[in-house]
């Protein structure tokens, strides 16, 4: 008689375990598609009555090649020059980071460069951004990655929704990729970002109400961030952190298309897996830090972070699973004793991904294209796969940390170009 | 003739793995054709045979003679008669043996790869003339082509040879669960072999793949549709976006 093995056991569970979570993304990507026909009447027309006085804060460490530009567009904003002042923290850079802002500020009087040097500054992004909020005057903070070009119209209108609504304790807007046609992995990473906000950000600010803040981009009231005691110097991913202390308060944050902003992403794999890493890791432990107390948390709060734990701790393990079997079938090692249509629930697999990824680019005037769809034809068996690799070192440095009780200190990605 | 598992490649291949081959073969087996056994050589050959023939019960599928692959050595005819009365090898005459009968496949197999195989055969169709009351085995695979088989069939009978339908020959199959046998012309089978089933988890992972199928149909179908719209609508969309 036929017996069933391991394997055959292993197969139907990493089935199971990763299209759950696949039919969930199913609903997300229809639920994104949904904001977008929502956003469309985000009406613009009302001017603000009464622009507050908003402080932008950029931390920059060694930044000399792109600071100019981030300065540039953010001083040009269409806002009051008068309602609002830019802080750029220059965070113990040993480059020319200083003497660009220099320049600067002979052009903006309402730059100002906060020097940080040891014992007080060097302790990362978070630290930076703590001290540049110790000297803010503003009612509101936005921050801007010293990479960053936002459009003229960004800051407005994140300012424009958080006055507007009391409830609101952030509001964020979209990232782009400035340098998307570079190469290859830029292009997959311009992909990436738009899928993400459009699937995973707009989605859930439509289903949930709830979306994660990217770390740039962003405003949040000055009076929350203090209460909460500011931004989490231990934390590798400062910003999924913050997020859930201010969903923990009560407030909610919105994420709207309007407000975008240009960035500068990897051009090369190393540089990529490193702060893909830094990501995983960041955010593993603060899915560690938060499952343990998961029932404190408010239900919608409590879902995403189980979803997010999912997505890291399980599916990723299922997909590992089935890759594995996968490979071992091929090398004729197993052979799977379940039978079923197999071929074409992976080729509909395939199709999913494939008009999933192309719904969020077909949302972007320019990026619904053929060349982005044979891109995404590509992507699935690439750049898909890249993540499973960093993942799995995240993992493996988050439980090596653990054991040797080493502390993570935060790390910047390195510029490619100006 | 079947094997009910097969290893290829170091791996057992079972019955059940073909769904399709199964019932085919249950179709041959109620559309009264006698289906023969085989099965590959293992250490305990005769537990293999009792084994793949319970397997093959389970389906509903009950074989009336055993056939061995290749030339046997003499225990393998041992393990095989304690449940087959009927066996065949490549044995050169038909010999009776005590209570067992095994028929010859002496004038070989037919090879569809070599053009003059028919030829061969019935040459030596012609050479076993020489004995009386010679019986002629052949082992036809299913991929025989019909000209051939024709060509074949008619050579055979302008040789003088008849056909024997095993099924109306003595046959009788037992083990402890099964009683396979000839009588009076009838085949009679007693059998406690439960027919085969599948297990919850393989009836779960169909069902969950049968839904699964569906719900991706539709999915990426009202995805494509959502594109189209995308791609067709796009001006009218921007254009509502910019003029906010």
């Amino acid at each position: 008689m036929k017996v069933l093995t391991f394997w055959d056991y292993a197969f139907v569970i990493s089935m199971v375990m990763t299209w759950s979570v696949l039919l969930y993304h199913i609903l997300l990507t229809y639920f994104g598609y949904r904001y977008f026909l929502i956003s469309l009447d985000f009406e613009e027309d009302e001017e603000i009555k009464e622009y507050p006085f908003i402080s932008v804060l950029v931390p920059a460490h060694n930044e000399e090649k792109v600071i100019g530009n981030t300065v540039d567009a953010i001083a040009r904003a269409y806002y009051p020059r008068d309602k609002f002042e830019i802080i750029v923290i220059n965070d113990n850079s040993t480059d020319g980071t200083g003497e660009v802002l220099k320049e600067k500020q002979k052009l903006y009087p309402n730059l100002k460069v906060l020097e940080i040097k040891p014992p007080l500054g060097a302790k990362g992004k978070s630290n930076a951004l703590n001290q540049g909020l110790k000297i803010a005057k503003g009612d509101y903070i936005l921050v801007y990655d010293a990479d960053n070009t936002p459009e003229r119209k960004a800051i407005y209108n994140l300012v424009r929704f958080i006055i507007k609504d009391d409830n609101l304790g952030a509001v964020v807007g979209k990232f782009r990729t400035r340098n998307k046609d570079k190469n290859l992995l830029t292009r997959f990473i311009n992909i990436e970002t738009l899928s993400f906000q459009w699937l995973i950000q707009a989605s859930r600010n439509y289903f949930l109400g709830l979306t994660t803040i990217p770390g740039t981009n962003f405003i949040i009231r000055k009076d929350l961030l203090e209460k909460i005691g500011g931004w989490n110097i231990h934390s590798l991913t400062e910003d999924t952190e913050l997020t859930i202390r201010i969903y923990k308060e009560g407030y909610r944050i919105k994420w709207i298309p309007q407000a975008v902003t240009w960035e500068q992403e990897p051009e090369r794999l190393k540089i990529w897996i490193k702060q893909r890493t830094r990501w995983a890791r960041g955010n593993i432990s603060v899915i560690a830090q938060y499952l343990k107390n998961i029932f404190s948390l408010r239900s919608k709060i409590a879902f995403d972070i189980i979803y997010f734990s999912y997505i890291y701790l399980v599916a990723f393990s299922a997909i590992l699973i089935s890759d594995i079997i996968f490979g071992l079938g091929l090398l004729k090692v197993i052979k799977l004793h379940l039978g079923g249509p197999l071929f074409t629930i992976w080729i509909l697999a395939y199709l999913l991904f494939i008009t999933e990824t192309f719904i969020s680019l077909s949302l972007e005037r320019g990026e619904g294209n053929l060349k982005n769809l044979l891109l995404i034809c590509l992507m699935y068996f690439t750049y898909c796969q890249l993540w499973l690799f960093v993942v799995i070192r995240a993992i493996y440095f988050t439980l090596k940390d653990r054991i040797t009780g080493k502390t993570v200190k935060w790390y910047k990605t390195e510029r490619s170009s100006e | 003739m079947v094997y009910p598992t097969v290893k290829k490649d170091g791996k057992l291949y079972y019955l059940s793995d073909n769904e399709k081959l199964s019932k085919v073969l249950l179709e041959i087996e109620n559309s009264n054709i006698g289906i023969i056994q085989g099965s590959y050589y293992e250490k305990n050959y005769d537990s293999k045979i009792n084994s793949d023939l319970n397997l093959l019960a389970s389906y509903g599928i009950h074989p009336i003679a055993f056939k061995f692959y290749g030339v046997p050595y003499k225990e393998r005819y041992i393990d095989a008669a304690k449940f087959f009365r009927i066996l065949l090898g490549d044995d050169l005459v038909f010999t009776k043996r005590l209570y067992t009968l095994i028929y010859p496949i002496n004038a070989g197999f037919y090879n569809p790869k070599d053009p003059k195989n028919v030829n061969l055969i019935l040459r030596k169709a012609k050479d076993f003339l020489a004995l009386r009351d010679a019986i002629l085995g052949i082992s036809i695979p299913i991929y025989l082509d019909r000209e051939d088989i024709e060509r074949l069939i008619l050579g055979l009978k302008d040789l003088g040879y008849d056909f024997l339908d095993l099924l109306k020959e003595p046959y009788h199959v037992e083990n402890n669960n099964l009683i396979i046998m000839n009588k009076n012309g009838k085949k009679v089978v007693v059998s406690n072999v439960l027919p085969y089933s599948k297990s919850r988890l393989e009836r779960f992972f169909e069902k969950f793949v049968e839904y699964l199928r569906i719900i991706l149909i539709f999915v990426v179908t009202s995805f494509i549709v959502i594109i189209l719209y995308l791609v067709f609508s796009r001006i009218r969309l921007y254009e509502r976006g910019k003029r906010q």
